[in-house]
């Protein structure tokens, strides 16, 4: 693991590695990476990406923001171009491992129209696509209050790009489909479709951004059977015992055979180069058991000499499926049931301070300090904030989460 | 001659940097139909986010030796860090990078001449009767 970390630091480190004369040639090879360290102040709470397994309370864990990423372009802005992205991280598994993340060839029909095909990061809300390159964020990590609304990553499929002037400013505008996998620690899921669109308006130092993106989600593997033995069960038991059995029997089958997810995003980003201010607001509309969510966060930042500071606040709420429904006479099945639910319960809202600083050329160190408010600590939550002991009495609901990055690209 | 103008500049950027950015011109070949651009025009050329400008492509062009940061703060408005990390942000989404850098003014000089698309940046002094400005 720390291996690749190393070796991409060393590039970074290379003044020479930065050698511009490459670019733009049949193949150009570059590169980013994050060595991120962060730790909970509270042994019952832990933080990670929700797609992560492993997690630690109260302790300094370096494998939640650590990254590495190389690029290997083809033809960069020529007629015909390929872009290959490997990225490695802490996955599902709980191993840092490599993966795919953008494999694409794109046709620049002329200076207004893009169309490329394979594999690429959607673009559900502002920062989505580039939430991995810590060394084009202000922040440590995109506000998981906006990136915890659509979890899942990438899609292999096409997507259009068109760019135009329009009036005073700039607008772009991207379609884009396909299908993708999405894994957690506990259950595996399949997207038959992902589908979207997002129009973004630049004028001046603004942006505008509005997006909607619809996904057709299933679970698939060992978690799929789980469910549906659990829906099976809960079909069969009276009404009198349990009352939500048989809607949750219904909400446990549809999961599995293919549930629907819309998420909209709206956005404005303000950059004068001094200061720099986001907002914006996601929102989750979904069925079966996954809950409706919205998340939103507003940052603003001062550029002096080298340094960012900045502060934020972001919030995260559930709108369903974040309880338990089932009574506890139902013994391992309500556990399961209402485990699962529970897990989804991380409503909360982060005030965050921080600050960026470019001290060296492509390498930026960061330090920010999250202090976390959740809504339901008796709940069981999982997900970014996975719960590490038990009892509704053992957490008080505050946390603060502390990090330090040092982004860097080649 | 050289060194004192040097120290003219030196004395430009020490006490009034504006004066100084003020040097720096945005310029296409002799023959382009690219001309009069706006400061906001030249920034979204540079920072990749138009390919044209009023109908007409617009391909940015960079080279060793450029006075590249009096024209990231003077003209773009940005810092080099701030522009490295919106590069970062357009290359890693497969959606472009920083401009093309070739070896020498000379070259990017030749490069405009042939390409009526080629908009480059330069000390106002360095203008030559193959290039016109467009900004200021």
């Amino acid at each position: 693991m720390h291996k690749p970390l190393a070796i991409a630091v060393a590039l970074a480190l290379v003044p020479a590695a930065h050698a511009a004369e490459g670019r733009f040639d049949w193949l150009a090879v570059s590169g980013f990476g994050t060595i991120g360290a962060s730790m909970t102040d509270d042994d019952n709470i832990a933080f990670r990406y929700p797609f992560q397994k492993n997690a630690k309370a109260n302790q300094w864990a370096t494998d939640i923001d650590s990254r590495v990423g190389a690029q290997f372009d083809i033809n960069r802005g020529g007629t015909f171009s390929g872009v290959l992205q490997v990225m490695g991280q802490q996955r599902e598994d709980g191993d840092f491992s490599f993966e795919v993340e953008w494999a694409n060839a794109m046709w620049t029909i002329n200076e207004n129209w893009r169309v490329r095909a394979g594999r690429m990061v959607t673009p559900v809300f502002m920062q989505s696509d580039y939430q991995n390159v810590g060394y084009a964020l202000i922040p440590v990590r995109y506000s998981p209050e906006m990136s915890g609304n659509y979890p899942l990553s990438r899609h292999d499929g096409a997507e259009v790009i068109f760019g135009s002037e329009l009036g005073p400013g700039r607008i772009q505008l991207q379609a884009y489909g396909g299908t993708t996998r999405y894994a957690t620690s506990t259950l595996e899921y399949k997207a038959d479709a992902v589908y979207g669109a997002a129009a973004t308006y630049t004028w001046n130092d603004w942006t505008f951004r509005a997006s909607a993106t619809g996904v057709k989600l299933k679970v698939v593997g060992s978690g799929a059977t789980s469910l549906t033995t659990a829906s099976k069960v809960m079909a069969g038991i009276p009404s009198a015992i349990c009352p939500a059995c048989a809607e949750e029997s219904k909400k446990f089958a549809d999961i599995v055979e293919g549930a629907d997810g819309s998420f909209f995003g709206l956005g404005t980003a303000y950059d004068d180069g001094t200061w720099y201010a986001i907002g914006e607001v996601g929102v989750r509309k979904a069925s079966a058991a996954i809950p409706d969510t919205m998340g939103y966060q507003l940052l603003g930042a001062y550029r002096w000499r080298t340094l960012t500071p900045f502060v934020s606040v972001s919030g995260y709420k559930t709108d369903s499926n974040n309880q338990a429904v089932l009574p506890t006479s139902l013994g391992a099945l309500a556990a399961s049931v209402n485990g699962l639910y529970e897990s989804f319960a991380t409503d909360r809202t982060t005030f965050s301070v921080g600050t960026r600083w470019d001290f060296y050329r492509n390498v930026a160190l960061k330090l920010q300090a999250d202090f976390v408010d959740h809504k339901y600590p008796e709940r069981q939550m999982s997900g970014a904030w996975p719960r590490t002991t038990t009892g509704p009495t053992a957490y008080d609901g505050k946390v603060n989460l502390y990090t330090a990055t040092l982004d860097f690209v080649f | 001659m050289t060194s004192m103008r040097k120290l003219y500049i030196a004395a430009l950027l020490a006490g009034l940097p504006w004066v100084a950015n003020a040097e720096v011109v945005v310029a296409a070949g002799a023959k382009s139909p690219l001309a009069g651009l706006s400061k906001a025009q030249v920034a979204d050329v540079f920072m990749g986010k138009a390919k044209s400008v009023g109908g007409n492509p617009a391909k940015p062009i960079d080279y060793t030796g450029s006075p590249r940061d009096e024209f990231a703060n003077g003209v773009i408005g940005k810092t080099p860090d701030q522009l490295k990390a919106h590069y970062a942000k357009l290359q890693f989404t497969g959606l472009g990078g920083a401009p093309k850098e070739v070896g020498s003014l000379a070259e990017a000089k030749k490069m405009a001449a042939d390409d009526p698309s080629v908009l480059i940046y330069l000390e106002k002094g360095q203008l030559d009767g193959s290039l016109k400005a467009v900004f200021p």
